[in-house]
Order: structure tokens, then sequence, then C-alpha cells
């Protein structure tokens, strides 16, 4: 993932591709890989291909309703994408069902922290899908735009609409149930 | 590694074709209005990026909350039995079940909802889907998992009628833990799922509460299941162990504990007492044991012996799986379940009934049929249910073990 890009330009390419759309492939190119990450630990990667593109199609459609004072388009394309993914919930919850039984196959590199993260992966996994499956979708969306998308309180106020405060709130809620879950069994598989 | 870390591991990064693809549709899109009456790109490049996404409509419970919400379909009543001689004869068949080169299982989930028009109430099964996945024994063997979405239906002739009186729709909006989802009487295509594409040779693991909360290594190989006890009370030991620490942690008061409350316990664990596993538990243990692992035909018959010997479970012949396949019943004592208003719950969803775990077999060859859950007190959301309507279900289909190389059916269950 390359470094986050200037708010300023992400704004300005926006504004601009009121007038010309077609720069509106920029923002794709700035955003697209981060936005797919955070779909594809939701939806998994056959979904996600779709998902993703979708973002930034409905976020092209709606250009002109983006706001520079209410957030960065960043927040405002997360804000998109946890929308998209909460009419996926089914295939979410398939996915996470998924990685409950199998964890998730990564290649092996040579590379020691490679096979240390994979061995974890295939312990952790199972576990961590099973307990998201418990979280409320409300829970799920913060804990993951924060996991996943590395995005501030702020921006996840923003992305979502709700109070920076709810945000403090459910984050540690989520993350207390993800600890708890982690080392409980998961009823329902 | 905490569960930030966790959580970022699940996140894969894009292919090139995946960005590429993504791009020549927006670019398509940003090439003006036409582009929006005909077909912006071509076709057989987009269904190759066509995946749960678009098709699907709606959204769905999370499984594990399943019993928190949901209504009813009666399942035949089904007969006591005092003894368990009748359910002994039926592990016994389990016990010659074969082997072969891939283990697969076909199951279904579904879940019911209410719906409360002006014409009258009725129930329907939503969240309604079917997941196929296959193991090969050996590591070349691979493995692959699939999944679909099954048409919502009313839950039975009944609710069937009252369906048909409030004109027959054809879309459901229901309470689903803490949002309005619809479901549709339509079902989606079979989604091969990469999460669940591999090698084969290992396999979901068995009886691994302890090892499960200690984040170990929980798969297993056909060797390993070869290995297990099939002395009924040396497999019920591991299976069914005494909960210790954070693994006492009663699921069923989570639902209830503040937040506070639990940050306590968790910051100290060693104050939480020890205690057996519920009636309940064991249930979901042995269940998930059945459903998702290739248990040798002994060990099978063991586990079924083991569960059915414990207390608060009890044996109900003469009734049947939501399939309408014939079976008998293991049946956890029921527990009190409460849905409050957290998370924006409508008034009629909210309140108290009581529900339990029971576990299906089919008499003739031992094999599980059916994992449900079954409303015994109506109330709350489930008021206007009967006794014996089943809340929710994780249908085995089939399964087990074939030479051929195993791909999901085509015909819909229902």
């Amino acid at each position: 993932m390359s470094a986050p890009p200037a708010v300023e330009d992400d704004a300005r390419i926006v504004a601009a591709s009121l007038g010309e759309p077609e720069r509106f492939t920029g923002v794709y190119d700035r955003h697209y890989t981060a936005v797919y990450r955070y779909v594809s630990g939701r939806l998994g990667q056959q979904a996600a291909d779709d998902v993703a593109a979708e973002t930034f199609l409905i976020a092209f459609r709606r250009r002109a309703d983006f706001d520079p004072g209410r957030g960065a388009v960043r927040a405002w394309l997360f804000g998109i994408a946890t929308r998209l993914v909460a009419q996926h919930h089914r295939a979410e919850e398939r996915h996470y069902r998924a990685l409950a039984r199998v964890g998730v196959d990564r290649p092996h590199g040579g590379d020691e922290d490679r096979v240390v993260a994979a061995v974890d992966a295939r312990t952790v996994q199972p576990r961590l899908a099973a307990a998201l499956r418990g979280l409320s979708s409300k829970e799920r969306d913060v804990v993951l735009l924060v996991a996943l998308a590395d995005l501030g309180h702020e921006e996840i106020a923003t992305a979502l609409g709700i109070p920076y405060g709810t945000v403090g709130s459910r984050l540690n809620r989520a993350r207390g149930k993800l600890r708890a879950a982690l080392s409980t069994a998961t009823e329902g598989q | 590694m905490d569960e930030l870390d966790a959580l970022r591991m699940l996140a894969a990064d894009p292919t090139e074709e995946s960005v590429a693809a993504g791009r020549v549709r927006l670019e398509a899109e940003t090439r003006g209005p036409a582009r929006r009456r005909g077909r912006p790109f071509s076709m057989p490049r987009l269904t190759l990026f066509t995946g749960f996404g678009l098709t699907l409509v709606g959204a769905g419970a999370a499984a594990a909350v399943m019993m928190a919400s949901g209504t009813a379909t009666p399942r035949a009543p089904g007969t006591p039995s005092g003894a368990d001689g009748t359910f002994m004869e039926v592990a016994a068949k389990a016990d010659l079940l074969p082997s072969g080169r891939y283990w697969y299982s076909d199951q279904i989930q579904g879940q019911s909802y209410m719906q409360r028009p002006k014409t009258g109430p009725y129930a329907i099964f939503g969240a309604h889907s079917e997941t196929y996945r296959f193991v090969g024994a050996q590591k070349k063997d691979g493995s692959g998992f699939w999944g679909r979405d099954l048409p919502s239906r009313p839950a039975s002739p009944e609710d069937e009628a009252a369906w048909r009186r409030a004109g027959s729709p054809s879309s459901f909006r229901v309470w689903s833990n803490d949002h309005y989802y619809v479901y549709r009487d339509k079902a989606t295509p079979w989604v091969n799922d990469q999460a669940g594409q591999g090698a084969g040779g290992e396999f979901t693991g068995f009886g691994f509460r302890e090892k499960r909360a200690a984040g170990e290594k929980t798969t297993m190989t056909v060797a390993d299941f070869a290995a297990l006890p099939t002395d009924p009370s040396v497999l019920a030991k591991r299976m069914f162990p005494r909960l210790t620490g954070r693994a006492a942690l009663d699921p069923l008061a989570l639902d209830t504990m503040s937040q506070e409350q639990l940050r306590k316990l968790l910051e100290n664990t060693a104050s939480i007492p020890p205690r057996d596993m519920t009636p309940r538990e064991k249930i979901f243990e042995a269940g998930s044991a059945l459903k998702d692992s290739p248990l040798p035909p002994k060990v099978r018959a063991a586990l079924m012996r083991a569960l059915a010997a414990q207390p608060g479970i009890r044996t109900v012949k003469n009734t049947q799986d939501p399939l309408g396949r014939p079976g008998v019943a293991l049946v956890a004592d029921p527990v009190k379940r409460t849905v409050t208003g957290e998370y924006g719950t409508p008034k009629n969803e909210q309140g108290t009934y009581s529900e339990s775990e029971e576990l299906v077999f089919n008499e003739k060859t031992g094999e599980l049929l059916s994992q449900q859950n079954v409303l015994v007190e109506p109330g709350g959301p489930y008021v206007a249910r009967k006794a014996g309507s089943v809340l929710s279900y994780w249908i085995v289909r089939s399964g087990g073990w074939t030479n051929t190389k195993p791909h999901p059916p085509v015909k819909l269950p229902f």
C-alpha cells in the first residue's frame, strides 16, 4: 500500500472531475488498493473485485455531492464501500464461515516472518472469523474500518455519519468482544 | 499479536486483473450518459469479476447471533424416550459408514423471521443459504468451498396460507440483529469462495476448545482422526472438558453483559469460576464435530453414545428434520433467551422466550441430519408461535466420503 495521498489533491481531483469526468480515474488510482483491501477482508477476494469497483462507480456518480468541508475523499469512499458491504451481508457471513472452517491459505515464503504469519493465520483466523460473526454489523463496520482501512476515529465518524464518541464506544465494545471470543468457543458454527 | 493485527491479516491486495477491470468499468462510466443504456464494456470480461457481489440481494443474519432472532415452523413433536437403548442402536449404525478419497459436506442454513401484515402474522425462513465443502484425504486432492443463497419461503403450511392471504409477496422485510433486511424468493448461482480453496489433507479439528482458546493449531489429518479414542467415556473427557479461565465465560451471558463487566472479567480471568459445559454447549460442540469433521465410524458412534449419556440431554424419537427426513433427536435442556432494545430492536421483536438446541439423526444410518434450534416456551418475538417451532436450522443435506471429486448439486433442496 502506498502512503495516504494528500487530502487537498483528492478534493481537487473530485472538483475537477465535475467538468472533466475522466479525471476521476485519479481517485481510483490513489485509493483502489486500500478500498479493495478493506472489502476483501470482509467479503473475500472474489466479491471484492466487484464491490471495490462498484464503490468508485457510485462515488463517481455522486461526485457532485462530495463536500470537502465534511471530511476527506478517503473517508467518503470508505463510507460508500461500507454501505455496499452492508448490502452483501450474506456474502460477508459466508466468507467468515469459509474462513472459520479452513483459515487462509497463503503461500509460504522463505522469509521466516512470513512463515510465522502464515502459521498464525491458520490458527487465529478461523477463531477470528467466528468471532466477527458474533459482532453486530455496526461494531464490525467500526473495528474493520480501523483494522483494514486504517481510518482514524474522526474519519470513521465522517464515513459512517455517526458521532465521534459513538466510534470510540463501538470500537471498545467490538475489541472487547473479539478478545473474549478469540478465547472462548463460539456458537452457531 | 492483538485482535487488530489479527484482523489486518484478513485483507488481501488486489490482483493486477482486478485493478485493471475496475478501472475499465470506471472509465466506461466516465465516458458519458450513453454508456448507461447500452453495454458499457464487454460482458465476458465483466462476468469474470461478478462474484457474490452484485447478484446478491438483501442481507443476512450473522449465524452466531441466530438464537437472538427468528420465528418458527413446527417440527414433528416426537416421542420422549426414557431409556437410551433406542439411541444406542442408532449410534451403532454410525459405526458402519464408509470411507473414500474425498470428504464433503453439503449444508443448508436457515433462520426464521416473523412477518406481521394486517392479514395476519406468519413466519418465513430467510438468511437461507447452502454451502458445499470438500477436502481431499491427501494434500494433492485439494479442497473447495461454494455458497449460494436459497429462496426465502413460508415456514410451514399454515404460514404459507397466511402468506397467500397477504398477497403472496416475493420479498420479506425482516428485523435481523440490528437492521432491517429484505429477503427474496430467489436463489443465486453457486459461487466458489477462494478462501475455501487449497490443499487437501487438513480437516476441521475435533473437540479442541482448549486448543482453540490457547490459539494452537486445530486442524487434523486423516491419521489424527484415526488415532482418536473410540471409548465413549474417554472421548467425552476430551470433548466436554471442564472449562477454566476465559473458556469458562458463558457465551449466553456475553449477550447481556455490559462492556465494563466484560472488561473487568477479562482483566482477571482467574476470577471466572471454572464450570462444566452446559448441555447446550455440548450439543454445539458435538454438532460441529459431526457436521464438519470426517470422524471415523467408530469415533462417530462413540461420540454419539457419549453425548446421549450426558446429563441434561434427552432422546426424542419419531421426529423429523426440516427436509422432512424422519429421525431421532438428542435434545438439550432449554435455555431462556431475552432480546433487549439494544441496537434499536423494535418493540415487537423484544422479550423473553425459551428454546433448546437439538441434533436429529437418521435412525437407519446414524448420520447427522440437522442441528436445529426449537422454540420451547413462546414469548417475546415468538409470542405468536407454537412450542416446537424451528427457529433456525443447520441441515446436513448430504455428506461423507466419496471416491468421485465432489461438486455442488444444481437442484434446490426445497
